[in-house]
């Protein structure tokens, strides 16, 4: 065997001059390569964080907490760092381990999981170590294809791990089904940028940098069985979004109700003369539905501006500019219907939280979760009262008694449930009583369902 | 000796015909079913092969069991039934109809039956009891020759609720849908299993829990159903149109009831009996025709499912409901149950590789939709065919194709007739697609590969 290695080497050297008899132009060509990297490397590295939060999980009917692992990179010098939704999003305590090693504790400043962005801020007050420096933001609207670009994080937790290679595609279409291991909707608002340089599990939230050291994208995506197939959401969203978090730790969206698709084929059976938005479906209710779209009807301009749709990676644009109206200020929408142009004026709301919060109801052994006007739409729900069941404990009471998770909590006794709040003081009031049963009315699948549990308490 | 011995067992002898007996004499009446079912695997849907036991009943008729024909997990209704006979005969066949309550389903034989081949005629007056010995004749993997086995086995239970059957000690791993005969001979039934006997059967009756007996629907049951086999399309089936709920012991004492069982009206679906008779959400009934309710627990709804489901289209069930905690009187007038998804018109265009059936009942409540709502869904789509390239899907309801509103499979038929006439390229459809609507676009070049 190795006679056979040693021979291949061989038979190369034989047939190719060594390479650093090579052309010169080559040689300096790659050391210049290599001196870009380093110092590319050197801008982004002290920003480069390793993130670690605590993150509950309510799905199995219990609050269980974990640790996980993920990245981050400080975007001002006094300490923000800004990671994935799906990594910290939901963190109740955070650990961050900088570049020079030194540990740092890290608050939730706020969370968008529709972008997949969270925003943390170091707490140095118990902390000796030497302060960060930000890392600088390029400009995603200017990248090339082909682009070198380096992603630097924490791939299955070995922090500061640095990959290299070249920006794949700069405005990769993903479509919006996807959903966060929390449940949120994700992805409607951007494309990605797709990079070969190697993204893990655990790159989430770090930085794709170009050969300048700015930060082009957030690492937060990748085919896990597929090879070097990254995504990163591209830094001019990250900005955008980040400073929202920053100034109100939230980013606040418009709404009007309209799903649309690319016009692309379909240009001519819908007599498009002058592009536009292809409306797919409308919302029951929404600003759109009561101003009278409908589904077929091509969106020209929204608030005097021109929109258009011919592909898919127009999609995410024409979303975004909506999510950017203001809430509660008329909105001119002109549109083409049946070859002729019509405008409307709507009032757009706001698109409001993905989810409502968490709370486990312990003895009774299930978790629930706040209803939102967006869950309302997604689970087709008739309103947003009640608390949805996001999870049943084995064993418990309400396992026992046949509680699902996706039922939708409407009774506790005879009190309606209008919310969470409401429910949790009840659920407070009620266990004070250390009742021996309790019967809930709940709503499954359209039809109402009691769930008597026994909880084996003293009072009858 | 020889004959002293022959003497001693005259009298049995015509009784006890004998394992060998069933064998040589039944196994001729036992045929592979084989038919193409459609299943759904992470979002991969793909065509599968079916072969089930099918028992010769009468000069054209074919029994199976009714998983063969609800087995699809999109919805479609399998297809290409062939009938393959003992001596390496093959016979096509057709989908005729299926008892939902016996599951069992009926095929006609296409170009009658081999002149060898028997019907098997099932005896009602066998009263098979606990502890008689039963054999069954099942099939062998399709590469053996010859395929039918005999396996032997006991009747080990005799269960009454919610509904009478008996329980054997026989697995239905290969013998599902086998014709059961008991010691002398007769054909007493088939063996079905435990979780297919009824609709309501699946989550309450130990399938769940990996019980694999086969229990045997009888005789009484399949005698009616032999003599006038269930037709696709044709309701026999009376409904009340509820969703509901037992009333447990531990409810009834919490509402501090007298009933030791009733029915909580969990809903009304609108344009049901129930909602004529105003019979309404919360409502408890506790009593039909005058006598108690004995369902007080999940697993006896099947009770009153077969109450209502047995009583016939158009009877009167007089019931009474607690309201508001008052007793009151409620008549319902039973009318006929809902098309199910496996009865429902089906279309296929051969252009575009697409099957697509009519909204039934069931798919309003699936999808959530609003009852004016018109459409057909796509129960089929060849892969790589001029629709499955387009974008359509299996479950998507078309709502419109072109300018044309689309109520029936009939009415697409129409349109694609039309379009194809008119060799029109491209397609709009208009369809619905996980609660949202959009616009597939379908190009063909009508050069139709049928």
């Amino acid at each position: 065997m190795s006679g056979l290695v040693v021979a291949a080497v061989a038979g190369r050297s034989a047939a190719e001059p060594p390479p650093k008899a090579r052309g010169d132009a080559a040689v300096a060509g790659s050391t210049e390569l290599q001196r870009l990297i380093y110092a590319a490397r050197d801008r982004v590295l002290p920003a480069l964080v390793n993130v670690q939060p605590v993150v509950p999980d309510y799905s199995s009917g219990a609050k269980e907490k974990s640790q996980v692992t993920g990245s981050g990179v400080v975007i001002r010098d006094d300490g923000y760092v800004v990671t994935n939704y799906h990594v910290a999003g939901h963190s109740e305590y955070v650990i961050c381990t900088l570049w020079n090693k030194e540990r740092v504790r890290a608050d939730l400043v706020g969370g968008d999981p529709l972008t997949d962005l969270a925003v943390l801020k170091l707490d140095f007050s118990d902390s000796h170590a030497e302060r960060p420096k930000a890392a600088e933001f390029g400009d995603s609207d200017r990248l090339e294809t082909g682009q070198l670009v380096m992603a630097l994080g924490s791939p299955y937790a070995l922090s500061r791990s640095l990959s290299s290679g070249v920006i794949s595609t700069t405005d990769r279409y993903l479509p919006a089904d996807f959903r966060l291991p929390s449940g949120e909707r994700t992805g409607i608002f951007n494309t990605w940028i797709q990079t070969d340089a190697a993204i893990n599990p655990g790159n989430s939230g770090g930085p794709l940098v170009d050969l300048a050291g700015r930060v082009i994208g957030i690492n937060s995506r990748a085919f896990v069985m597929a090879n070097s197939l990254g995504f990163s959401i591209p830094s001019n969203v990250v900005k955008e979004v980040v400073q929202a978090i920053i100034a109100s730790g939230r980013i606040d969206r418009s709404w009007i109700g309209v799903e649309v698709q690319p016009l692309q084929e379909l240009e001519e059976f819908f007599a498009a003369k002058s592009g536009g938005v292809l409306v797919s479906d409308v919302e029951p209710d929404s600003p759109a539905e009561l101003a009278g779209i409908r589904p077929g009807d091509l969106l020209v301009r929204v608030g005097g501006k021109e929109v258009a749709a011919r592909f898919y990676e127009e999609i995410p644009l024409f979303y975004e500019n909506i999510a950017r109206l203001p809430v509660d200020a008329e909105v001119a929408i002109e549109y083409q219907r049946a070859g002729t142009m019509n405008t409307v004026r709507l009032m757009p709301r706001e698109y409001g939280r993905s989810t409502g919060g968490d709370f486990e109801v312990k003895t009774w052994g299930f978790t629930v979760r706040g209803i939102t006007q967006q869950m309302v739409l997604e689970y087709r729900l008739d309103d947003q009262r009640g608390v949805l069941v996001s999870g049943v404990r084995g064993g418990g009471a309400a396992e026992e008694a046949g509680l699902s998770a996706q039922d939708i909590v409407r009774f506790v006794g005879e009190t309606r449930i209008e919310n969470l709040e409401q429910f949790r003081q009840l659920y407070d009031e009620v266990s004070k009583g250390d009742p021996a049963r309790v019967m809930i009315n709940v709503l499954r699948r359209d039809s109402s369902r009691f769930v008597l549990l026994k909880l084996g308490g003293r009072a009858g | 000796m020889a004959t002293l011995s022959a003497l001693a067992l005259g009298g049995a002898l015509p009784l006890m015909a004998g394992p060998r007996q069933i064998y040589e004499r039944h196994r001729g009446s036992i045929v592979a079913v084989t038919y193409y079912v459609e299943t759904r695997f992470m979002h991969q849907t793909r065509e599968v092969e079916g072969r089930d036991i099918g028992i010769v009943v009468g000069s054209d008729l074919v029994m199976i069991n009714g998983a063969a024909v609800t087995g699809s997990s999109t919805g479609a209704q399998p297809h290409g039934f062939r009938l393959h006979f003992g001596g390496g005969l093959v016979r096509n066949a057709s989908y005729l109809g299926r008892d939902e309550f016996a599951n069992i389903a009926f095929l006609r034989v296409e170009g009658g039956l081999p002149d060898d081949v028997q019907p098997v005629v099932f005896d009602s007056k066998a009263h098979p009891r606990v502890g008689d010995a039963v054999f069954v004749l099942g099939l062998l993997p399709e590469n053996i020759e010859p395929m039918v086995h005999l396996a032997e086995g006991r009747i080990v239970a005799d269960v009454d609720k919610p509904k009478p059957f008996l329980i054997t000690n026989l697995s239905v791993e290969d013998a599902l849908g086998a014709p059961v005969f008991n010691a002398a001979g007769k054909v007493i039934g088939v063996l079905s299993e435990l979780g297919s006997a009824g609709p309501s059967f699946v989550s309450s009756f130990g399938a769940e829990e990996g019980s694999y007996y086969g229990i045997i629907v009888t005789a009484e049951t399949l005698v009616p159903l032999v003599q006038s086999p269930p037709l696709k399309g044709e309701a026999r089936r009376a409904w009340l149109g509820i969703t509901l709920q037992a009333l447990t012991p531990e409810m009834a004492e919490y509402w501090h009831l007298q009933e030791h069982g009733g029915i909580i009206v969990n809903s009304v679906l609108p344009g049901s009996p129930a909602a004529a008779a105003g019979l309404r959400e919360g409502d408890i009934i506790v009593a039909l025709h005058g006598r108690p309710i004995p369902v007080d627990r999940e697993d006896h709804i099947p009770i009153f499912v077969e109450q209502v489901g047995s009583a016939g289209v158009g009877a009167r069930m007089p019931l009474v409901v607690i309201r508001d905690g008052t007793r009151q009187e409620v008549e319902v007038v039973l009318q006929a149950a809902p098309k199910s998804s496996q009865e429902a018109e089906e279309y296929h265009n051969p252009d575009l590789e697409l099957t697509v059936r009519e909204l039934v009942f069931a798919d309003y409540r699936a999808h959530d939709l609003a009852p004016d709502f018109q459409g057909v869904l796509v129960s089929r789509v060849e892969a790589g065919s001029w629709s499955s390239v387009g974008g359509l899907q299996v479950g998507d309801i078309i709502q419109r194709l072109d300018e044309h509103a689309l109520a029936t499979p009939a009415d697409l038929k129409r349109v694609l007739e039309e379009a194809a006439k008119k060799e029109t390229r491209k397609l709009v459809f208009f369809v619905e697609r996980d609660g949202r609507s959009q616009f597939i676009t379908v190009e063909t070049d009508w050069d139709g590969r049928s």
